[in-house]
């Protein structure tokens, strides 16, 4: 099994490395893609209107208590994890509301996500996936170059648990589960958007295969720093499952 | 840096110390659609800043405010998220002290004998005004 795991060392070596390539492409080959983006669409969008649920994901959607969208329900009873703090998946965490940067390195793509300090490696080395999986609530990712596209599969992902803390595609219920095999095609559209093609693949969850698009514009911003944990120290009312 | 300047303007403050006004709906562009909120109606309220919590996801502040009758009830105002806040609008852990006399205008809770808002504007003691929906695009 190839050793995947990185030290912390190691990854400060490549955010250290990164400052010094930001912007630049990882070689003449491949499309820049590099910077800092955030989504254009709302958190009540769905990646399609009627993604093809098998009776396992209609059931599991029908328990989704969302905090967006036409199912808006308020935080104290709501069943979405990110309300728990924990780590949304793939594509979810793009329907945060803040800005990601994503950093293109020679054998590796980085995503720097401001929500929840959450980081993500894309391996470009040609590694196979691991042959023992380790489950991670945001997959395995791996990529390579296709001419002015970046295409990323991610599989492994820990998939939907428990109906008091409940994981989506989205933030609207649609589920997934353990079998989800994620692919994502991100260019760089001539009006400077970026987009993402992205294709659900989840016969658990979804009776085929599915594509919807996610589109982000390039945004000159620093990343800040964003810790979900102090949701349990605010006072504010209706912002967590239990609060009064 | 932020390059965006605050958007601010001088505005005569009524006199009333909780006035509701009901205003047309206008779709709002926070983030969370949260249920809690009628953003349906608009209210504004006057009092002084007990509480200042600059933290996410989403800021809050609390203000002592005095109704017709007399009585004090502490509000809280909801915002949203700090890096939103400073990024457009250069609020910090500063930007309001326990003592300041400050003006919320948002939406209500739906549920009677809630003192609590969404809130999208401030009026500062000095008079300016910062809405915060308006949020470059």
């Amino acid at each position: 099994m190839r050793k995947h795991g990185l030290g912390i060392s190691a990854l400060l070596g490549i955010l250290l490395g990164a400052s010094a390539t930001h912007g630049q492409p990882a070689s003449d080959a491949s499309p820049d893609i590099s910077g800092v983006w955030q989504k254009t669409f709302s958190s009540s969008d769905p990646l399609v209107a009627e993604p093809p649920l098998t009776a396992w994901g209609q059931e599991r959607f029908d328990l989704a208590k969302p905090i967006h969208g036409p199912r808006t329900t308020s935080a104290t009873e709501a069943n979405a994890a990110e309300l728990q703090c924990l780590p949304m998946g793939i594509p979810a965490t793009y329907y945060r509301p803040r800005p990601f940067e994503i950093i293109q390195l020679p054998d590796r793509v980085m995503m720097l996500f401001e929500v929840d300090h959450f980081w993500r490696i894309i391996y470009m080395d040609g590694r196979e996936f691991p042959e023992v999986p380790l489950h991670s609530w945001n997959g395995y990712s791996i990529g390579h170059y296709e001419g002015d596209t970046l295409v990323i599969e991610t599989r492994q992902f820990i998939g939907w648990e428990t109906e008091q803390n409940q994981r989506w595609l989205d933030r609207l219920g649609y589920p997934f589960s353990d079998e989800l095999r994620l692919t994502e095609r991100i260019r760089r559209a001539e009006d400077g958007t970026m987009e993402n093609q992205v294709t659900i693949d989840d016969p658990i969850a979804y009776s085929e295969p599915w594509t919807g698009t996610l589109t982000f514009r390039p945004r000159d911003f620093e990343l800040a720093e964003f810790i979900c944990q102090e949701l349990m120290l605010s006072e504010l009312p209706e912002m967590r499952p239990g609060q009064e | 840096m932020p390059k965006i300047p605050p958007i601010s303007s001088h505005y005569a403050v009524a006199g009333c110390v909780l006035s509701a006004l009901l205003l047309a709906a206008s779709s709002l562009s926070a983030h969370h659609a949260n249920s809690a909120y009628d953003r349906e109606k608009t209210i504004s309220v006057s009092g002084t800043v007990t509480k200042w919590q600059f933290i996410n996801p989403h800021a809050g502040i609390w203000l002592n405010v005095t109704d017709e009758a007399g009585n004090v009830h502490e509000w809280a105002g909801e915002f949203q998220s700090i890096q939103d806040l400073y990024r457009f609008f250069q609020w910090n852990q500063n930007t309001f002290q326990p003592g300041d006399e400050v003006t919320i205008v948002g939406n209500p809770d739906r549920r009677p004998g809630r003192y609590s808002m969404w809130a999208s504007r401030v009026i500062f003691p000095d008079g300016s005004e910062t809405d915060v929906r308006n949020t470059p695009e």
